[in-house]
């Protein structure tokens, strides 16, 4: 879902820009409000490691695989606002290290996995109870990796409809494909990231962040 | 293993020692100025020039070929339902213009050591934690790769061979449990890594020695890659006419 340079319309470049470092100079104000020494290490060891668990793929069907993007893993694990940072940090590796994702199209990647991806992630977790805490990591995750391929594929249609046809994708091509293919990758995200909540709640609970210390001890 | 060649050429190139702040800021206006270009005449002298950065660069032209070929289903994808939906001639516009900014890109990622980035970064005002973030991000990355690759080792020695669908629990479930237990290792390694940057009299602050310098090759390095962003859209606009 990393958008090369060159494929979006200038306009739909600069609304993406706009989202993304509004929404991610908050989330550096909120995290910053709470920070201490420890924070910056610990984020960043997490950011590697989801950078990391993004490289193992899962299968699919046919022998066709998928990849984690690892929103909803982050917001369940430290918040939606570090979770922002944290997906940005992977992005920004992303794109000046491997060149995976265009410069322009940063500000539209940022928006939709690092911001959509993670708020809808959060916002879907924290709809269930905490009996049903499992099943909304799961639908978190899904949820995610949909929402992020609607915005892409919404992006795709407006930059084809603003630009008379010279950026972009037809809607009716951009929309089906991306949120077919993506409905399924997501079916994968959401059971990699449900086993791997359950895995951490069982070995080491203390990683997950957004849990109260005393619901800690009972898992 | 796969991570010894990710930062490989960044440092044996001659634009290796060039500014960053001025390869960053050329590449950015040069990309801008290539996903406002339609025609195609402009996206091939673009092309063309970014084909003689590759040469004058010296980065091996297998690293190019296969850094551009993450791109290239998203650039075959996005020209063949142009082609359907709008004809030819913007399709071929739209290989072109994703081609010459992946191209760009590569030139830069291939040429810029990661720590010279983040001294560029810096500069341009980025927030000191999102900055620290990636540096201490960058840094675990191969550990971890390291670590995922031991880990790969063990599973296949085992007898795990990946899985066919996403039907398999099996598959699936030792999936996420390596990923867990990257988390929880990468976890417990964070506290040890607190502690020694503590005692190194670590306060959240990252120093470095070197000062940045703009020499004349970044001046022309600039003016060139500017040159060129000025010249496309000139002729796109009909101020200079070029028939190829």
């Amino acid at each position: 879902m990393h958008i090369p340079d060159g494929l979006m319309a200038p306009v739909i470049l600069a609304i993406g820009w706009v989202i993304a470092l509004a929404v991610i100079a908050f989330s550096v104000f909120k995290v910053n409000k709470k920070i201490d020494e420890k924070t910056v290490p610990l984020m960043a060891i997490l950011a590697a490691g989801i950078f990391v668990a993004q490289m193992l793929n899962f299968p699919i069907f046919g022998g066709t695989t998928g990849h984690l993007i690892g929103a909803a893993l982050a917001a369940v694990l430290v918040g939606p606002y570090a979770a922002v940072i944290i997906l940005t940090v992977i992005l920004v590796i992303q794109c000046f290290v491997f060149g995976d994702g265009g410069l322009t199209a940063l500000g539209l990647n940022l928006t939709n996995m690092a911001v959509i991806g993670t708020f809808v992630a959060w916002g879907t977790y924290k709809l269930f109870p905490k009996k049903l805490e499992k099943v909304g990591v799961v639908a978190a995750a899904w949820l995610s990796v949909f929402a992020a391929a609607f915005a892409c594929a919404f992006e795709l249609a407006a930059s084809f409809s603003l630009s008379g046809g010279a950026y972009g994708i037809e809607a009716a091509i951009s929309l089906p494909s991306m949120l077919g293919y993506h409905a399924v990758i997501g079916i994968g995200e959401g059971i990699i990231t449900g086993a791997i909540f359950l895995y951490l709640a069982k070995v080491a609970p203390d990683i997950i962040k957004t849990r109260k210390p005393a619901e800690e001890v009972t898992t | 293993m796969r991570h010894h060649e990710i930062d490989q050429y960044a440092r044996q190139s001659p634009l290796c020692n060039f500014d960053p702040r001025v390869k960053i800021a050329s590449t950015v206006i040069f990309t801008i100025s290539v996903a406002l270009l339609r025609e195609i005449t402009p996206l091939i002298i673009s092309l063309l020039f970014l084909l003689l950065i590759v040469i004058a660069s010296r980065v091996p032209l297998i690293h190019i070929v296969k850094s551009y070929a993450i791109a290239f289903p998203f650039a075959v994808f996005a020209s063949l339902t142009m082609w359907y939906s709008s004809g030819p001639e913007e399709a071929t516009a739209m290989f072109l213009r994703i081609t010459d900014s992946v191209l760009a890109l590569i030139i830069l990622v291939s040429t810029t050591p990661f720590f010279e980035f983040l001294k560029a970064l810096r500069w341009f005002k980025v927030p000191a934690i999102i900055i620290s973030l990636l540096l201490f991000t960058y840094r675990f990355i191969f550990v971890f790769i390291d670590e995922l690759e031991r880990m790969k080792l063990a599973r296949e020695a085992r007898g795990f061979n990946g899985g066919k669908s996403l039907l398999n629990v099996e598959a699936l479930r030792t999936i996420a449990y390596t990923a867990g237990m990257i988390l929880v290792r990468s976890h417990n390694r964070a506290n040890n890594i607190y502690s020694a940057l503590l005692s190194r009299g670590y306060t959240g602050e990252v120093r470095t020695l070197s000062r940045l310098r703009i020499r004349p090759r970044d001046a022309i390095f600039a003016a060139a890659f500017i040159g060129m962003s000025l010249m496309s859209l000139f002729i796109q606009a009909g101020v200079i006419i070029w028939t190829l």
